[in-house]
């Protein structure tokens, strides 16, 4: 292989990049720098750039203790939902990675329909599960366990099953390609020489498939952080994270700049993630 | 290890139910003749399967979410590709800084790309239309097609092109002949999820909608927080079956010329 990868020439390759750079300068990079420049309230008109601007709502960000709270209560869904996803998927990437039947190539279709049949069917779904008149509650109430309805739905419990069920398979795919790679010799190895199925685990397969955990981990505590539509109709009345806290400034308080603050706060945590991720997996396509 | 693995049947078994309940939840409510969703249904009637035809925001916003859905995977599609080719023999730039920041709009919080799309079509004086959206889903439809066909490509024998080359095809009837059929499945596969992502998408394109653009996914969102009618379940399946339906032509499309 080495030397003998033909590279392009530096004319032709950027032409075949050209559309794609065009399209992203356009759709994507402009549209940054108007969102940079609204945070700073650049009065930003086309050819007039650059008049004023001012910080004064990064002040506001740093010193009103509510949205260092919003933060954190981002933060801390993103890593609760991460941990508890792991957990939930594990045995799953590993039944998907060791098995090879009719039944696992059913199941891996299973496993992708949250990223296929969209956000407000999901969320519907748990309403209806969840709701005072809904599935769960009709249940306990027909059977008689309960008289009055439990208030199951809004506030963070609803909100943490629904994202685990929305970032599955997010988790599942990391885990599973990892444990692919691991050499099913080397648990036979280990059960040969005499460890028990749990030891075998501890010791062999989870420190083999730690870069897989990683993985999931990171990408699911970005949906997390970055998820709207679910935490606003799960999360109810009174439970905010930043994206939904953004939807606020705009559509309740009509603050543009304090949005864009707000978002920038966002796209920095994102950017750091990413950037964690991209240090972790070395060049490797696991997802 | 027997023991485990049963175990391991049971769960896998449980989590399989638990993964699609949701959606066979929002199955029964959606023939619910009521006026408000309920569990149990207060009955069965395709009633919201007819009404949903008459009105006419869902009617609009499913046609303008076909456009939209078609229109950003095509042309995403048709910029991914050859931008793939060029990071497949690119060198360290093209891997390292490219290629990762081409990737990026998977990652982005969508709600914030949208608003910053918002905000840029103010500042260009442009008025919100289906083409802002386009924009907008076509960003966020590079990554899923890119991915999947650099994966492709990098496995391919570089000797197949070498080969063709040196059979005296020029550079388009090496890639039309040769990179193409190899590439095809990845392609479509990518396409279709781009697809998804677009017919599916509420967080880029809940700021750029007006009534004339508005998209299916936005307007079941905009119905599920003012009017928890079975409506929304029933607009909901249908929105999924379209998905299936787009999924299985595509499947058909990618699997000819194999083997």
């Amino acid at each position: 292989m080495g030397g003998s990868r033909q590279t392009l020439g530096r004319g032709a390759a950027w032409l075949l990049l050209g559309p794609v750079l065009a399209i992203i300068f356009v759709g994507y990079v402009l549209p940054g720098l108007a969102l940079l420049a609204m945070s700073l309230e650049v009065p930003f008109r086309w050819p007039t750039v650059f008049d004023a601007f001012t910080f004064r709502h990064y002040e506001r960000l740093l010193t009103d203790i509510y949205y260092a709270r919003i933060l954190g209560y981002t933060l801390a869904m993103g890593a609760i939902v991460s941990a508890i996803t792991a957990v939930a998927a594990f045995p799953i990437a590993y039944y998907l990675a060791r098995t090879r039947s009719r039944l696992t190539s059913f199941y891996s279709v299973l496993t992708f329909t949250p990223l296929a049949v969209g956000m407000n069917m999901l969320t519907l779904g748990w309403m209806v599960i969840l709701g005072r008149t809904g599935f769960i509650n009709a249940l306990l109430t027909g059977s008689g366990v309960i008289s009055d309805p439990l208030q199951l739905l809004y506030g963070w419990s609803s909100v943490i099953i629904g994202m685990v069920h929305v970032t599955f398979t997010f988790m599942v795919l990391p885990i599973e390609a990892v444990i692919r790679q691991i050499d099913p010799a080397l648990e036979k190895a280990a059960r040969t020489l005499g460890a028990g199925p749990i030891k075998t685990f501890v010791q062999v397969i989870l420190p083999l498939s730690m870069q897989g955990v990683a993985a999931g981990f990171l990408i699911v505590f970005l949906q997390v952080c970055g998820a709207f539509v679910l935490p606003l109709l799960l999360g109810g009345q009174g439970f905010t994270m930043v994206p939904i806290s953004i939807w606020e400034q705009i559509t309740v308080s009509s603050d543009k700049p304090f949005a864009a603050v707000l978002s920038v706060a966002l796209i920095a945590i994102s950017i750091a993630i990413m950037t964690l991720q991209l240090r972790i997996m070395r060049g490797k396509d696991l997802v | 290890m027997q023991r485990t693995s049963a175990l391991m049947r049971i769960y896998a078994a449980a989590i399989g139910v638990l993964l699609i309940f949701p959606l066979a939840i929002v199955t029964a409510v959606s023939f619910d003749p009521g006026a408000y969703i309920a569990f149990p249904p207060s009955g069965f009637s395709f009633r919201w399967y007819v009404e949903m035809w008459s009105n006419e925001t869902i009617v609009l916003a499913m046609k303008n979410s076909l456009i939209v859905g078609i229109a950003s995977s095509a042309i995403g599609t048709v910029i991914a590709i050859p931008a793939a080719l060029a990071i497949a023999r690119g060198g360290a730039f093209a891997e390292k800084v490219l290629y990762p920041f081409l990737l990026s709009p998977f990652t982005i919080p969508w709600l914030v790309y949208g608003l910053a799309l918002l905000f840029f079509w103010s500042v260009t004086g442009q008025p919100l239309s289906l083409g802002t959206i386009v924009l907008g889903h076509t960003v966020i439809a590079i990554p899923y097609v890119l991915r999947i066909t650099l994966a492709v490509l990098r496995d391919m024998p570089p000797n197949y092109v070498r080969a063709a080359r040196i059979s005296g095809a020029n550079p388009w009837q090496a890639f039309r002949y040769v990179i193409l059929p190899y590439i095809r499945s990845g392609v479509v596969a990518g396409a279709s999820f781009a697809f998804i992502v677009s017919f599916t998408n509420i967080p880029v394109s809940l700021f750029l909608t007006t009534a004339d653009n508005i998209t299916l996914p936005v307007a079941i969102f905009n119905y599920m927080i003012n009017n928890f009618e079975p409506m929304v379940a029933a607009v909901s399946v249908v929105q999924v079956l379209m998905i299936v339906v787009i999924l299985l032509i595509t499947r058909k499309i990618g699997a000819v010329e194999r083997g």
